[in-house]
């Protein structure tokens, strides 16, 4: 074996060209995939971090099934259970801004924590204020709006003219890059919600309190739909792995077909690459000692490729935001994004990339050698 | 040299075919048949050579005898095993521990060194690297080509080249060696160096067949053929 590894490094070294397409043709892709995957990995990571960092349960009108707008008055009447800690109304509303750009509105009163941590600038308005709101990092930037300057929200309700007050760190949430973030009352006038809320939100004395609480809930009021801290998990969480599903099987597809073709047009198609195994079987080498040191060539290819699509895709989204790619994760994004990307790059990736990688190397590089190994050698070497 | 098979008797012949039929683009508008029923035993420590025109079909003779070309019909038989039965594996290890071939165009790794090309052959044996280095070099000092030993094959002559092919094909002390052309293109002096290698090879009880239009090539056989119209005819006997 180690002398079947020098010959297929040789091999790589002595053929730069064949090496470096098979390298790039590999590593394209693969880079691709790893910065995917990471951002994959990181978008569901601060989801399981917002959603901990959330309300245990989340309470809203029934209808049909689906969500519903919930009547203020429950707030007073949710906190008077012994499990409650703390109940918030919230609008949660999509707005367009500009020709083609949409906000998130969220209407929610800020707690102190909140008010003391995560502006960039400017401050965090009062409850109370009319007519002040904070904005996204990147909402702000695509629109040129700074603290002090003014903006226009237009609803089918209402026209009005609001100050910004704050912009929101570039460092929070992924959530927050392109959201107002308004106080609760201003943003039921501006949606038409007098005395409705989107949800209200119920933080519990701890988990049983939560479950209790879901569940007495549940019987006492059936107009109410109740979801859990768990199961709003459980939806996140299954919606990324059905997103990052699609994005791998897109990406192996793609993957597939490159790596297919690069072998065909550089690879083991050469005629010079099939005379070179069709030598090696007539000085005595079987065919699964050619295989051997095929698959050897491939795994040293991998290796490097995966080596070096994970460092760029590590460069790519840490040092510039992952341009062009993070949109297709996030739609709100731009192609230049403005703001750190969540992403999570560990071993596990880089394994799963190099199998993937491997599995389609292989399977484009060993059958072509084995039908080039059964033709009669003079046949070749002529 | 390489020991032969358990059941084999040392005076049966190494190779035997029998009716021999070889037919390019067969059924098709250009057939083209080059070996029309050639009959042909090589005993061991023997030497054959077998001469003919340009296209006479001596290279296709030679990949037939030599396993790198199957012939459309007749029976071709390794150490009294019929070649039909023999498996890809079996094959690889008659090529690697039995035959040796000296292709007339050299089909060298031009990208690796020459001590490389001499044992890459060998790879797959438990030797280890040094080991097969060594006899690389030993192998080439037997051709006058150790100095040459790290160059890549691409940068040699065309006689450099010659006599690098001519040590792999040595280099594993085969029991049979199959020469196609192994002088052509040499200059006097390179010729008569390989030609004396030849001659030390059957000496040390190799057995030989070589297509070659060389009289001294042709001199040290003790069996010659002629292959005209492609049928083998006995020549003459040295």
């Amino acid at each position: 074996m180690p002398k079947l590894l020098f010959l297929a490094a040789l091999n790589l070294v002595k053929n730069p060209g064949r090496a470096l397409a098979l390298v790039l043709g590999i590593g394209g892709p693969l880079f691709l995939f790893i910065a995917g995957a990471a951002i994959s990995a990181g978008l569901s990571r601060d989801a399981t971090v917002s959603i901990e960092s959330g309300a245990d349960i989340y309470v809203t009108f029934d209808r049909g099934g689906l969500d519903a707008n919930i009547p203020v008055s429950y707030v007073e009447e949710l906190s008077k259970s012994q499990f409650v800690v703390e109940v918030r109304p919230r609008i949660v509303a999509r707005l367009a801004v500009a020709p083609e750009t949409w906000a998130l509105v969220l209407g929610i009163d800020p707690i102190a924590a909140e008010e003391a941590t995560g502006l960039q600038s400017g401050r965090l308005f009062e409850s109370n204020s009319k007519n002040e709101v904070a904005l996204g990092p990147v909402l702000a930037q695509r629109l040129g709006l700074t603290p002090g300057k003014q903006l226009l929200l237009a609803t089918a309700f209402t026209h009005k003219v609001v100050t910004v007050v704050g912009i929101l760190s570039r460092k929070g949430t992924l959530w927050d890059s392109a959201v107002i973030w308004a106080p609760f009352a201003q943003a039921q006038e501006l949606f038409g919600m007098r005395d409705l809320a989107t949800d209200i939100l119920i933080r519990t004395r701890d988990e049983i309190s939560a479950t209790r609480l879901a569940d007495r809930l549940a019987r006492s009021e059936p107009r109410l739909r109740i979801q859990t801290r768990g199961l709003v998990r459980r939806y996140v969480l299954q919606g990324y792995g059905v997103t990052s599903g699609v994005f791998s099987a897109i990406y192996a597809v793609t993957f597939a077909s490159g790596v297919l073709a690069l072998l065909v047009i550089s690879g083991l198609g050469s005629k010079e690459r099939r005379r070179e195994v069709a030598l090696l079987k007539a000085l005595g080498w079987s065919a699964r000692h050619i295989l051997v040191l095929v698959s050897l060539e491939a795994l040293l290819c991998c290796l490097l490729a995966s080596a070096l699509s994970f460092l760029f895709a590590f460069a790519w989204v840490r040092l510039f935001n992952a341009p062009l790619l993070a949109s297709l994760f996030i739609a709100e994004l731009d192609w230049f994004p403005g703001i750190e990307i969540p992403a999570q790059f560990d071993a596990g990736i880089l394994a799963l990339g190099l199998g993937v990688s491997l599995a389609i190397t292989w399977a484009g590089t060993l059958i072509p050698t084995w039908r080039t190994a059964c033709v009669p050698l003079r046949e070749t070497l002529r | 040299m390489c020991p032969t098979s358990r059941n084999f008797a040392v005076r049966d012949p190494i190779i035997e075919a029998s009716n021999l039929v070889k037919t390019f683009n067969s059924g098709g508008p250009f057939e083209l048949r080059v070996l029309c029923g050639v009959d042909l035993k090589v005993f061991p420590n023997s030497a054959i050579g077998i001469t003919g025109s340009s296209g006479a079909g001596k290279t296709t003779l030679l990949s037939c005898l030599s396993l790198l070309d199957a012939p459309t019909s007749g029976s071709l038989s390794f150490f009294g095993q019929p070649a039909q039965f023999l498996t890809e594996g079996a094959q690889s290890v008659l090529r690697r521990e039995k035959l040796a071939f000296i292709f007339q165009d050299f089909q060298l790794f031009e990208d690796l060194p020459a001590w490389l090309n001499v044992c890459v052959g060998r790879f797959v044996e438990k030797a280890s690297l040094r080991q097969l280095h060594w006899q690389a070099i030993e192998t080439l000092e037997q051709v006058e080509l150790q100095a040459r030993a790290d160059h890549l094959a691409r940068l040699l002559s065309g006689g450099e080249k010659q006599r690098l092919a001519f040590a792999r094909a040595i280099a594993r002390a085969p029991e049979i060696l199959l020469a196609d052309e192994p002088t052509s293109n040499l200059d006097p002096d390179t010729a008569k160096l390989l030609t004396s290698r030849l001659q030390r090879y059957l000496e040390q009880g190799g057995t030989l067949v070589a297509a070659s239009h060389d009289p001294a090539v042709i001199s040290l056989c003790r069996e010659v053929y002629e292959l005209s119209e492609g049928r083998l005819r006995k020549a003459t006997q040295a």
